[in-house]
């Protein structure tokens, strides 16, 4: 008995560290490239940053300068619209998707692959090449609407009205493959059993969908939709690429995180910059914790 | 079985990200010793750090013909885009792995000067037989120059151009532009070559400062700047006409595309694509014209029209040293050598910008025999330096803001000028 015990000891301290040791790397590089420059940056929103790093504490002023800042509320409300619009339409396109490119089809590899592309190609690639696309005059997109008949010469990239729906298109194909990945593991997981026994019981493919497939791939819609949130939030390359500076409807498609690079490093306000995200990362943190209870009312695990 | 395909994934995050963190922490490696002359004993390794690769041909060069007169040290250039330049420099200043040579722009001497990271170079000009101050351009040496300190040395100048298309001017059967020009010549030759129908537009005339609308305001003997810069210049009607002068080639004429059509398509594309007759670019962009098959065989330069006077934005960059670099003499060696007659050679013979040493100025003629690229130097006599303050990328942005609804022809300069005004010069307050 005594020797088990002991050699359990041993084991047991031997898994501690292994465990230990295989995630250092990740974990220590989370520390030094994450944690403290969060803590960092929250100190810096409330100082003044001068050049090269010398700051004076100044208290709540950047937040009160950001109240009184309608570009930062344009911001925030372009971040916002964003979201709403981009997430649903994402995890709705990429469920399709993944039910799409789970059935057993010849050359399912490939579909697969094409829906999964975007996700490898660079962002500012993506953003450079759908600038073409979108170009009023020369831009795929107007030629072929002019082909079917509309001749509305969509001014995709210059019209304050259009702006955001052109940002909100690049995002949903950029994002769309990776989801539809993530759910696609989630489809191979459910049992084949379940689907023959709806079948048995008489479901058609539209009530296998809804009672069989939906409920048991919650858990991987539920990640989906936090990470996809996260990520719609943070959305800066696709617009720092399409949209320059003179661009008259910047300001209606400039995200928070835009306004934060824009104050940090091309208008050197660091501290300002600083506040600005401070907030961003409230506002996700705030509706993060929103889905976390939530999603017990309609996830389900297993 | 889900946990074990969750599990997987996981792991396989796991492993990415500590890949990732491997390579960046792989980059370290900064004193490579380098094995071709490990004979000699060791050889000093400088990294000159620039961020035009049009220009890097000439760099290089320079670079080559320095390292052969200098079997001792290798300079290694390295070129990072504007773009992520400056964070990059800044960052690398901050963590004490700054290039031992580099770039100097006017937007942000003020910045560096303040932070006491470069190397005050006046010592070095004060004791040097070969070089003397006063044979780079007065305003830049006074630019580069903070609290009596040298903190930079000019390296080339640029000017900005009247460049055109001379197929389509040959189309019109217009005479092509020339120093006679008037701001009226300008617009009248606008609106001949101007074919909607086509998609021609006379001239392109982008919200664009040091390519546009503040060669014009200097035409007309308005200021973007008071001259203690504590003022806008927006509160002096001929600034206010100039602009609006300009402004109105698009919104009123529509001589030149409008600003959405920018928002698609930049000036140099209109400019490429025959579908632009005339345009202001500045000399750094003589390599693009060149490099391109169609502009190279159909365009030229001459120097802007005149309206009360003659005015062209001039602005220079200029090569600084790190104040804590491990090898401050053979980086003032080779600094030396970038000022000096037969580094400021090299540069204009490579076309890489016009030197700024007097009397290498003609070197860079011969770079582009098939423009009239004298122009540019002719217009030194008039130059204007680009308006620059401490904080100049912050007072650029609002003036860029308060002018972006004049471009679109929803407000007139009259009326953006007081807001304009006043923000920039709540932001050259700060400065003091």
């Amino acid at each position: 008995m005594k020797t088990t015990s002991k050699k359990e000891q041993r084991e047991k301290r031997n898994m501690t560290f292994w465990g230990w040791a295989l995630i250092a790397p990740t974990a220590i590089g989370l520390l030094v490239l994450n944690i403290v420059p969060v803590i960092q940056t929250f100190i810096m929103s409330f100082q003044s940053v001068s050049t090269f790093g010398v700051s004076t504490w100044i208290g709540s002023a950047n937040y009160v300068r950001m109240l009184g800042d309608p570009e930062f509320w344009a911001s925030l409300q372009n971040t916002f619209v964003y979201g709403i619009v981009q997430v649903p339409v994402t995890v709705i396109l990429s469920t399709i998707a993944a039910v799409l490119v789970n059935k057993k089809i010849k050359g399912i590899q490939v579909y697969r692959t094409i829906y999964f592309l975007p996700m490898i190609a660079a962002p500012a690639a993506v953003a450079m090449v759908w600038r073409w696309m979108y170009n009023s005059e020369y831009g795929l997109i107007n030629v072929l609407l002019e082909k079917i008949g509309f001749s509305g010469n969509i001014q995709w990239l210059s019209n304050p009205n259009v702006v955001i729906w052109s940002l909100i298109i690049v995002g949903v194909w950029s994002s769309v493959g990776y989801n539809m990945i993530l759910l696609l593991a989630g489809l191979q997981e459910i049992p084949k059993s379940y689907y023959e026994a709806a079948t048995v019981d008489g479901a058609g493919p539209m009530k296998q969908f809804f009672y069989v497939t939906l409920p048991l791939l919650t858990p991987q819609l539920f990640f989906v939709l936090v990470t996809s949130v996260i990520s719609a939030f943070q959305v800066f390359d696709l617009i720092f690429v399409m949209f320059d500076v003179t661009n008259p409807a910047l300001r209606h498609v400039q995200s928070l995180v835009y306004k934060f690079y824009n104050e940090s490093f091309v208008l050197n306000s660091r501290g300002y910059g600083a506040a600005i995200v401070v907030v961003l990362v409230i506002f996700i943190m705030i509706i993060t914790a929103i889905q976390l209870i939530v999603q017990k009312k309609w996830v389900n695990y297993d | 079985m889900v946990k074990n395909k969750w599990k997987k994934i996981g792991f396989s995050l796991t492993m990415a990200s500590s890949l990732f963190l491997a390579a960046c922490g792989g980059s370290g490696g900064e004193e490579s010793a380098n094995g071709g002359n490990a004979g000699n004993g060791k050889q000093v390794e400088l990294t000159y750090m620039i961020w035009d690769t049009g220009q890097e041909p000439g760099m290089s060069a320079i670079a080559d013909a320095f390292n052969e007169q200098n079997p001792d040290i290798h300079v290694d250039v390295e070129v990072t885009p504007w773009d992520q330049y400056w964070t990059k420099l800044e960052s690398s200043a901050q963590g004490g792995s700054m290039p031992d040579v580099f770039w100097m722009h006017s937007n942000e001497i003020a910045k560096y000067s303040e932070g006491n990271v470069l190397m005050d170079l006046t010592e070095e000009f004060n004791s040097n037989e070969t070089l003397e101050l006063d044979d780079y351009p007065d305003e830049l040496v006074e630019l580069y120059t903070v609290d009596n300190q040298l903190l930079a040395v000019p390296k080339d100048f640029d000017t900005v151009g009247l460049w055109y298309n001379k197929e389509l001017f040959d189309e019109a059967g217009l005479a092509y532009p020339d120093d006679t020009w008037t701001w009226d010549d300008l617009l009248t030759a606008a609106q001949e070559l101007t074919d909607k129908e086509a998609g021609i537009y006379g001239i392109l005339a982008p919200l664009n400062r040091q390519e546009g609308y503040h060669n014009f305001i200097y035409q007309n003997g308005g200021q973007v700047l008071s001259d203690d810069k504590t003022e806008s210049g927006f509160r002096d009607q001929a600034t206010i006409e100039a602009v609006q002068w300009y402004a109105d080639l698009s919104v009123k004429h529509g001589v030149s595309p409008s600003s959405s059509q920018f928002a698609d398509n930049t000036n140099m594309s209109y400019f490429q694509s025959g579908r632009g007759a005339m345009a202001l670019f500045g000399t750094w962009m003589t390599a693009e014209i060149a490099s391109n098959e169609y502009t190279n065989e159909h365009a030229d330069v001459t120097v802007l029209p005149q309206e009360k006077e003659r005015a062209s934005i001039f602005n220079g960059l200029a090569n600084s040293v790190s104040a804590s670099t491990k090898h401050p003499e053979e980086a003032l060696r080779f600094l030396e050598f970038l000022s000096s007659e037969e580094g400021m050679t090299i540069q204009g013979e490579n076309g890489s910008a016009i030197p700024a040493l007097k009397g290498t100025e003609t070197s860079y003629l011969e770079a582009f025999p098939q423009f009239n690229m004298q122009a540019f130097i002719d217009q030194m006599d008039y130059r204007v330096i680009k308006p620059y303050s401490k904080l100049t990328t912050s007072w650029e942005k609002a003036e860029n803001d308060a002018l972006i609804p004049v471009f679109n022809g929803t407000s007139t300069v009259e009326e953006a000028a007081e807001t304009l005004s006043t923000s920039v010069e709540a932001i050259l307050e700060t400065e003091n």
